[in-house]
């Protein structure tokens, strides 16, 4: 594989169509994949968990500041939990994640190939994707909705905490109602949002980082277009799931 | 042996080779010489795969690998080892881990026997000392011979060393030069060393052979080529001298 760079959609076609091929080949790398998946843990935990506690904060604002002028304290739980599981706590971790790791996916690999390091894989008889890329990507499947769901967590009881602390809402009260539009379709629909994003942001990372030109300028340039592709990508599948969901409701419902 | 006949290599609009024949003979040190940018490295590369290739054949041990189903090209060129530029080293890993690492991966060794050959490199190399550092640690010859033991570790019946001297100092280059001609005899490896070393031409080289111009222009024992008159001496190892005496090459 040379480093020269070939543009943004050339590299990501070709290592998404080499990651379907070796799930239908099977030959998976697990052990590398768990190394992956301990490191993504290590490095990404304090990134999502202090999004998180934002994310709570922010919907605690829109939630329980008007609840609490208007009356309805009762319902903030419900509104604080809806708009993090419906829409907020995926994203927010797609976008944490895509800024934390799939940019340091593309610039770990994009370094080795300059310095080689990829040359001397394929030199000892290595596929150097199956090795450094396939690894990152199913350590992210896993990791994005472990992460999704710290993020509910975190980011629910942060909004009751403030929630408590400036207003005095008690946890009976926030709870109360917390869970009462939670089904099996939200999460169903998270899930799935979850894994896309698992699954695109760390293709597109790895794709990228196999071509990082031939300097250090053309690889901060490979590291750039990483998040904004994968940005762009987090809030197309968010968007594209959620449109789909709509409309698959409704007509159910007629 | 390896044949190399017609290979071409061309980047965007830029032809870098442009019908390679070269025969590399058993069990001598060939030394390919060149200018710098001229495509030497891009040759041995070529022949391992690392970059595409618009055409040509290369056999290896009589068998032309660039027909052969990628699984068997691959394992047909395991047997040549490849001493990169940079060494190309794991940076995440000690030396041990680098030298340990093609065996580990394709399960070749493990416990005992696999700390006793990496022990056993290590000492070839003469990095006993320097197992447990770094490569950031290490200096720009030590890496090249970290990377040499790791290549080494596969058996390969073949050795290509990309530049190996460049950027060393005249004693580590002299280490390096009789270290690869200890590989070469010990191991009984048929070599390839790409330069534009003099010193290193005069000490390793078998045979010469000199790319210019996207082709081998010339390729003779190093008697032949070392003696005034011949294209190798006339084209390459005098041009310092021209060029200061204002003579066109």
């Amino acid at each position: 594989m040379s480093s020269q760079s070939q543009g943004t959609w050339a590299p990501i076609l070709g290592v998404w169509r080499g990651f379907f091929g070796m799930i239908w080949f099977g030959r998976l790398p697990w052990g590398e994949t768990g190394r992956q998946f301990v490191r993504i843990v290590r490095e990404g935990t304090g990134a999502i968990l202090a999004g998180s506690i934002v994310q709570g904060v922010f919907v605690l604002w829109l939630a329980g500041f008007y609840s609490n002028v208007f009356g309805g304290k009762v319902w903030v739980g419900s509104v604080t939990v809806l708009a993090v599981m419906r829409e907020l706590g995926v994203l927010m971790t797609g976008v944490l994640f895509a800024g934390r790791l799939g940019t340091a996916f593309t610039v770990e690999i994009g370094s080795m190939q300059l310095s080689e390091q990829v040359a001397a894989l394929r030199l000892m008889g290595i596929d150097p994707v199956r090795h450094l890329g396939f690894p990152r990507v199913f350590a992210s499947l896993v990791a994005v909705p472990l992460f999704t769901a710290l993020s509910f967590g975190v980011a629910i009881f942060s909004s009751w905490f403030f929630m408590a602390l400036f207003w005095d809402l008690s946890w009976p009260i926030f709870f109360q109602n917390a869970f009462a539009f939670v089904n099996p379709a939200l999460v169903s629909n998270t899930l799935l949002r979850a894994l896309l994003i698992g699954l695109t942001v760390s293709l597109n990372a790895v794709a990228l980082g196999f071509f990082p030109g031939t300097g250090a300028e053309d690889l901060g340039r490979a590291a750039t277009r990483s998040i904004v592709v994968n940005l762009f990508s987090v809030l197309l599948i968010d968007l594209g799931v959620g449109i789909l969901t709509s409309v698959a409701n409704q007509r159910a419902v007629s | 042996m390896i044949s190399i006949r017609g290979l071409r290599v061309v980047f965007g609009s830029r032809v870098i080779l442009d019908g390679v024949d070269l025969d590399i003979e058993d069990g001598l040190t060939t030394v390919i010489l060149g200018r710098s940018g001229i495509g030497k490295s891009v040759l041995l590369k070529a022949v391992l795969g690392l970059v595409p290739l618009e055409d040509g054949s290369i056999m290896i041990d009589g068998k032309e690998i660039l027909s052969m189903p990628p699984r068997e090209r691959n394992a047909a060129r395991t047997s040549i080892g490849m001493l990169l530029q940079n060494g190309g080293l794991f940076d995440s890993m000690t030396i041990y881990e680098n030298i340990a690492f093609p065996l580990r991966h394709h399960r070749l060794a493990e416990g005992a026997r696999l700390d006793a050959i990496v022990r056993e490199q290590a000492s070839l190399v003469d990095l006993t000392e320097a197992l447990d550092l770094f490569p950031s640690s290490l200096s720009g010859g030590m890496k090249r011979r970290a990377a040499l033991a790791r290549c080494l570790v596969q058996n390969p019946s073949y050795m290509f060393y990309d530049e190996p001297t460049t950027g060393l100092d005249p004693a580590t280059s002299a280490l390096v030069e009789e270290l690869i001609r200890k590989v070469a005899v010990e191991r009984k490896l048929t070599t390839v060393v790409v330069s534009h070393d003099l010193d290193l031409i005069r000490f390793l080289g078998d045979r010469i052979a000199l790319l210019e111009s996207g082709v081998i222009a010339a390729c003779q024992d190093r008697t032949q080529a070392l003696s005034p008159g011949s294209p190798i001496w006339e084209n390459f190892i005098t041009a310092r001298e021209k060029i200061h005496s204002g003579q066109q090459l």
